[in-house]
């Protein structure tokens, strides 16, 4: 009875053994940035770990916050991480025409329907004919914002001066302590402060019409990654695919998001509505590439004109399309 | 008897008078500092909250060291000082012998140490992020350079201060190479040493939190940096004390392990050529 | 072999081993050895240097940094010199604050900068409030030493001569600190550069330091490294400038 008892349990702990070994080999480990921690469109990868999406494929992700633009590309090209997301397009093609080992893998927002500028309702500016002379942030060299501000002020002739403020937070305080005249930021933040009148929108993202149909961020991967680790990029492609349709179909997604940017479940649900379509969030291709390569002349990105068939290395988009 | 008794009293009474008013100095400064701070804060000149009340930042430092994330951050940054410190110092060591022994290497390469000594070395950040990455290896190579210089410098400097006769006995004793640096110019070179090791730990400790600051995940200067943009500014304080308490604190237990033998350092107060 | 040969002059011996280092540089990187876009060769990057005049306005930011460099050195030396003064004059207030200065010469005090950001704002006079604060205490403490350690005899002869406590101060004790406390203005100016450049980096804001940051921000790593050499160049300047001047008023002394 005795020796039963024992062998039953040496071949129960054996078994054990043997399947969370199994279970560790097949969880390969990815490195994740994530620039901008608690928007919508960053927290995918975020919401898609905690629902066990990456997991099941077999990955498993380590999330990395870095600050937007050059910074990330920076983390990638030092091969500090593996993939990047949701970063600006404008500076990767100028680092990549510079020689720089990244890949595109996927697109990660196309428009710019989140995105918002704002001043303190004290300095009286209310739209961008009043931004004269005054600062404008933007989150880093390279990034979305870069180019929306960029883009913007292009469009309005108005000659003010774009500064780089870094993340959300951090350039709230700084328009709050008189430090920049007109901040950036994305919904649910300071929502509630447009509301009681503290802060005044002088303009939106996708005020500028060319933007609104050319993908402007995307997901990326070092190169030598790429050509690796291909298959678990893709099987990382795929997953976030199926995390980005899981958010939007899950309520559980929401409540992940409110508590990432400590706001009330109803805020984070009508920001997601009003400010995220899914379209706009399709990994699938990268538009308005030829827009792109004249704004990354225009604002000095890369040296010379070139064509979107001179950039096509840049581009491997891993994500399979659906049937 | 009662002469002398006197005669001896006195400097020590004027002594113990000057000693007294030391501290009132003292004890009257951080008063003066302590008020001056709380009435700025409460005057409404500056932003609200950009001078925040003793008190807070006082809470400030009992919720960080009960933050066990604190101590991770302490931790690395800690590690990152530390380590650029040995690798920094050893080949400022290494470089400052070899620009010493010899007087011909040392005019030709010595003048460009200087320059580049006084050249602000986060501007070789941007090279060092994309080499190592945006975690310690950037830091701690930072921290690396910035402490080289005074090392090798201060030690160059000392090698030639060694008294030549030394040398001499050691050529006429035949020692080899090894022997020499062992017997004569290491002990020789303790008090340059010691100060190059005062010199960059400081420096240092700026390197490795500037590149924390500019781009990290961890440690002390990121730390204070997220607390900026939170606008908790007495968090950010609180840091900014420890680091602080941390350099000098570092700097105080340099100069006490290595001992400077003789007054001659007293004197002169020594400052890096960061 | 001619001695010219194997010992050149230092000077002649320093640009040879420039030259080689560059001629290394290049062929290392051409040849693959070393990362072409983390490494570009000399050749990629001296071509840069008309680049950043015209498009990147080099002139205007290295003037910026310089002017604000001289701003902060100059009233981190006029405080530091009162503030040394009445160290050396009131002996309590010495002995009281002399190891004060001491440890905040060596604190990291350019870490300050977003205090400073706070109350100053985002415009120069954060950068010469930091650069004033850098520069502040080494004055402080070399101008004290300086007049401590002049020599008592010295201070006794000009008072047997009648000297009023102005002509004291004139005749005897500044010219006879002047070495000591030029060594304090010195450091003054290199700790100013140092943290005019680091706050510009940091922060993005101001003249070569925000330079070097947008450049590498555009991965443009050659023209960075032309800015960078540039910066060099600016040190090499005030360390140049700053020698000659020595040499100069001590023999006008």
């Amino acid at each position: 009875m005795r020796k039963q008892a024992l062998l039953a349990a040496a071949f129960t702990s054996a078994l054990v053994a043997t399947v969370s070994l199994a279970s560790a080999q097949t969880l390969e480990t990815l490195k994740v940035a994530l620039p901008q921690k608690g928007n919508w469109d960053t927290g995918i990868v975020e919401f898609g770990m905690k629902a066990g999406i990456f997991k099941e494929a077999g990955i498993d992700v380590q999330p990395v916050y870095t600050q937007g633009g050059a910074a990330t590309v920076q983390a990638v090209i030092s091969g500090s991480v593996d993939v990047a997301m949701q970063t600006g397009l404008l500076g990767l093609i100028g680092a990549y025409v510079k020689g720089a080992p990244v890949r595109v893998i996927s697109a990660a927002m196309t428009g710019s329907p989140d995105l918002y500028f704002y001043a303190r309702s004290d300095k009286g500016i209310k739209s961008l004919k009043d931004a004269e002379g005054k600062t404008v942030s933007y989150s880093a060299a390279g990034s979305s914002t870069h180019l929306v501000v960029l883009s913007m002020l292009d469009m309005a002739k108005v000659k003010a001066r774009p500064t780089a403020t870094g993340g959300i937070p951090g350039t709230y305080t700084q328009v709050m302590s008189g430090q920049i005249d007109i901040g950036w930021a994305v919904p649910p933040f300071g929502i509630a402060d447009v509301n009681s009148g503290k802060i005044t929108i002088v303009a939106k993202g996708n005020d500028v019409p060319a933007l609104r149909e050319e993908t402007i961020r995307v997901n990326f991967a070092n190169a030598e990654t790429l050509s690796k680790r291909r298959d678990l990029l893709v099987k990382f492609s795929t997953a976030y695919a199926k995390a980005l349709d899981w958010a939007y179909q899950d309520p559980k997604a929401i409540a992940y998001f409110a508590e990432g940017a400590e706001v009330s479940q109803e805020i984070a649900a009508e920001s997601r509505e009003k400010f995220y379509p899914k379209e706009a969030m399709q990994p699938y291709e990268v538009k308005g590439l030829d827009l792109a390569m004249q704004q990354a002349l225009e604002f000095k990105f890369i040296p010379k004109a070139m064509t979107a068939k001179e950039v096509a290395g840049l581009f491997d988009m891993l994500t399979p399309k659906p049937k | 008897m009662v002469a002398v008794g006197q005669m001896n009293d006195a400097p020590r009474r004027r002594r113990l008078r000057i000693s007294n008013s030391v501290t009132t100095y003292r004890v009257v400064a951080l008063v003066l500092l302590f008020a001056l701070w709380e009435i700025a804060g409460a005057s409404g000149l500056f932003f609200r909250g950009v001078i925040p009340s003793t008190v807070l930042i006082a809470q400030a430092f009992v919720r960080l060291f009960g933050d066990p994330a604190f101590y991770t951050h302490f931790g690395i940054t800690l590690f990152e000082i530390v380590v650029g410190f040995v690798i920094g110092s050893s080949l400022g060591v290494v470089v400052g012998l070899a620009l010493g022994i010899n007087r011909y290497t040392g005019e030709v390469f010595e003048p460009m140490l200087n320059y580049l000594a006084s050249t602000p070395k986060v501007v070789f950040l941007p090279i060092l992020l994309i080499l190592f990455g945006i975690g310690v290896g950037s830091k701690i190579s930072l921290g690396a350079i910035s402490c080289f210089f005074p090392m090798a410098l201060s030690v160059a400097a000392g090698v030639r201060t060694i008294n030549p006769m030394f040398l001499r006995v050691g050529q006429s004793l035949n020692l080899s190479f090894g022997h020499r640096i062992r017997n004569i110019y290491i002990p020789a070179l303790l008090p340059p040493i010691a100060t190059g090791l005062r010199l960059g730990f400081g420096i240092a400790t700026v390197g490795c939190l500037m590149s924390e600051i500019k781009l990290s995940n961890h440690g002390l200067g990121y730390a204070a940096m997220q607390a900026y943009n939170r606008f908790d500014i007495p968090t950010m304080l609180a840091l900014l004390l420890i680091i602080f308490t941390l350099a000098g604190l570092g700097n105080y237990l340099i100069g006490r392990f290595v001992r400077l033998p003789g007054p001659t350092n007293r004197r002169t107060t020594v400052l890096p050529p960061r | 072999m001619p001695t010219w040969l194997i010992r050149p002059e230092p000077i002649y011996a320093r640009f040879l081993f420039l030259g080689v280092l560059l001629l290394v540089w290049e062929f290392a990187s051409l040849a693959g050895l070393m990362s072409r876009f983390i490494v570009p060769p000399p050749s990629e990057i001296f071509p840069t240097i008309s680049v950043l005049f015209s498009d990147y306005d080099l002139t205007g930011s290295f003037l910026r940094t310089f002017g604000e460099t001289f701003a902060a050195a100059g009233l981190g030396a006029l405080g530091g010199i009162l503030g040394g003064w009445w160290l050396h004059h009131n002996r309590v207030a010495g002995a009281a604050y002399t190891d004060w200065m001491a440890a905040i010469a060596a604190a990291p005090l350019v870490l300050l900068f977003p205090l400073f950001l706070v109350i100053f704002g985002r415009n120069a006079a954060t950068i010469i409030a930091m650069g004033t604060v850098a520069s502040l205490p080494p004055v402080v403490l070399k101008t004290k030493e300086g007049l401590d350690n002049v020599r008592g005899v010295l201070v006794d002869v000009g008072r047997t001569f009648g000297l009023t406590r102005w002509q004291q101060v004139k005749m005897i004790m500044f010219p006879a600190s002047l070495p000591t406390i030029f060594t304090g203005l010195r450091l003054g100016l290199v700790f100013a550069l140092i943290n005019v450049v680091g706050v510009e980096y940091l922060i993005g804001f101001g003249g070569m330091g925000l330079l070097i940051a947008d450049l590498g921000d555009r991965f443009e790593i050659a023209g960075m490294y032309a800015a960078i050499c540039f910066v060099i160049l600016t040190s090499i300047c005030f360390f140049y400038l700053t020698e000659k001047l020595e040499t100069w008023l001590l023999s006008a002394r």
